[in-house]
């Protein structure tokens, strides 16, 4: 237990020292508003540091373009920018959810059936393969279109997901599953009154790492061959030397992990607390 | 096996086998433990039989305080998984309450376990009443009772905080709250206190042996150290060999409410070093073939390490 529960602090480190600091002594409220405030200053500070890197001319114009000049094409652009990154945000969506609903179920299934171990390492020699490999394949399959673009990332993700699921179950101290059969439960109620909670953490984690794993390969797929999403805009304006669009491109991406990471984290919090 | 009549032991002069009317009286339940001719075998990793345990036969009195000692590896937490339920037998029976014991009886005997499985997601009072829970007693009912068991183990104050903020003794408590919330005839105890410093072990098993007065039930509780095992008992069990079986059993006569103090009287002495020597004689008969350290035991009687 000890373990997962360093693991999920591991995690939440991510979140930045200085709110782990504050929050045992403050309120969810003015919590929120702090790690806001906190968040927006770094934002600035990185911005005036942008500005000022590209004020003094250092670097090539389309290498690092000013914020201002990204902030102009933008302006121009944002319309369609936000229906690109609508059309990759239903792809990631379709094939996140997909990761972690079915990478959850068969993880944990086969955790809990020990006739089923010798599938994950299985899984986990099929996991040192770079998946991109497939992708050609993928396309043949599936078309150019969105659907081998979520398959690929549901591909990606996938195996972590079940992995470390499966991980987590197995990893449930001896002496609980001891403990309820000495209760003599059902195995539904064991699944919900010990296997469950206990694997949860575990599988949280899980699913921060297989999220973005399924973010990264949807982008990585529309870069590859497609005639949309933020991938295509990020290669189209590579492709173009348009520097500034490229820049458009890279933060969106950002804000995309941004949001998966704070909903993962979201949970982990709300995780945390449950478990004192 | 001898019976001796004490002070203590008038209520727990049950027959072995049957019903006695005056000790189910005082308990509730009848809590007589009847082992005969238990063999005990398991298969390890490479689909070798082990036998650990051989014609292991021994009578428990309801309401009895029983501790069971030996050396690491010799099988003593495999006996209390057969009596409760967890591990089948190889040959012989368990008899518990005139009940035969095949499977699990959560209503009859409960275990604390060595380290305290406490489940951390679950508060104290929720860990306490999850026996209840699993039994189907609604909500009301299950945290009155475990909030009054947890006030005997003296932890009215902390029901509503989580195990990882609770110390080891503690912990263990809240494990003995649990296993005493179903009111068991039989409570069965995997050395419960071995994780706990010297001094918190034996305060530990005087408040325990508080409790057990005010509720009766018989409990079988394992340990490897021989004063502990001294100081709770009424009959101490000791298992002996490799497969293991039952060398000898011990009455222990000291008058009732003990108190720590006991340990250093004489009387004491004199029983735990019986009980070592014939240990000491089991280990050179069977020297060779045993594992366990050459250490001499130290000044508190702790022969051996841990089960794990």
């Amino acid at each position: 237990m000890s373990l997962k529960e360093t693991q999920v602090r591991a995690d939440s480190k991510d979140l930045s020292r200085f709110e782990n600091n504050v929050r045992s002594s403050m309120k969810w409220s003015s919590l929120l508003a702090k790690s806001v405030l906190k968040k927006a200053a770094y934002v600035v500070g990185f911005i005036f540091l942008w500005w000022a890197v590209t004020g003094m001319h250092l670097l090539p114009a389309f290498a690092v373009p000013s914020p201002s000049a990204v902030a102009k094409v933008t302006e121009s652009s944002f319309s369609s920018l936000l229906s690109q990154s609508w059309v990759s945000a239903q792809r990631v969506i379709i094939s996140v959810l997909a990761i972690w609903v079915i990478g959850a179920i068969v993880g944990v299934l086969i955790g809990m059936t020990p006739r089923m171990w010798p599938l994950l390492s299985l899984g986990r020699a099929l996991y040192a393969v770079p998946i991109v490999v497939v992708y050609p394949l993928l396309g043949v399959w599936f078309g150019v279109g969105g659907t081998s673009k979520i398959v690929f990332g549901f591909v990606s993700g996938i195996l972590p997901m079940s992995l470390m699921s499966a991980a987590a179950v197995r990893s449930i101290d001896e002496n609980i599953y001891m403990l309820f059969a000495s209760l003599r439960v059902s195995r539904a109620s064991m699944f919900r009154r010990a296997v469950f909670p206990a694997a949860l953490p575990g599988v949280i984690s899980a699913m921060r790492l297989s999220g973005s794993m399924g973010l990264v390969s949807v982008v990585v797929g529309e870069m590859l061959l497609s005639a949309n999403g933020i991938g295509y805009w990020i290669s189209n304006a590579e492709s173009q030397f348009e520097g500034p669009t490229l820049y458009e491109g890279i933060i969106m991406v950002l804000v995309f992990a941004l949001i998966l990471n704070g909903l993962v984290g979201f949970l982990e919090r709300k995780v945390a607390a449950a478990y004192g | 096996m001898t019976q001796s009549i004490n002070k203590f032991s008038m209520k727990a002069s049950a027959e072995p086998n049957a019903i006695n009317p005056t000790s189910a009286d005082l308990t509730g339940h009848d809590g007589t433990v009847d082992v005969r001719g238990l063999t005990v075998c398991y298969t390890d990793s490479r689909k070798q039989k082990h036998t650990v345990l051989q014609d292991v036969s021994f009578n428990v009195p309801s309401g009895t305080f029983a501790t069971v000692i030996g050396p690491s590896g010799s099988g003593k937490s495999t006996l209390l998984k057969i009596l409760g339920g967890l591990h089948p037998a190889e040959a012989g029976e368990t008899v518990i309450g005139g009940r035969l014991i095949t499977e699990p009886n959560p209503d009859l005997v409960t275990i604390v376990f060595q380290d305290s499985s406490l489940l951390p997601w679950r508060t104290v009072i929720r860990n306490v009443a999850l026996p209840l829970e699993t039994a189907g007693v609604n909500r009301l009912e299950r945290e009155e009772r475990a909030q009054k068991v947890l006030e005997l183990v003296g932890l009215g104050d902390c029901i509503h905080k989580y195990p990882r903020e609770l110390s080891g003794g503690m912990k263990q408590r809240v494990a003995i709250a649990r296993g005493l919330v179903v009111e068991p005839s039989v409570l069965l105890m995997d050395e419960p206190f071995a994780a706990l410093d010297e001094q918190s072990r034996y305060e530990m098993g005087e408040e325990l042996l508080k409790l057990w007065d005010r509720l009766k039930s018989t409990v079988i509780f394992v340990t490897h150290n021989l004063s502990e095992a001294v100081f709770l008992a009424d009959k101490v069990i000791v298992l002996e060999g490799r497969p293991a079986t039952v060398g000898q059993t011990v009455d222990v006569n000291f008058s009732r409410p003990r108190d720590l103090g006991l340990m250093v009287s004489p009387e004491f002495h004199v029983v735990r070093d019986q009980l070592y020597t014939s240990l000491k004689r089991d280990r050179i008969r069977s020297s060779g073939t045993y594992s366990w350290s050459q250490e001499s035991p130290g000044p508190n009687g702790e022969l051996l390490k841990g089960d794990r």
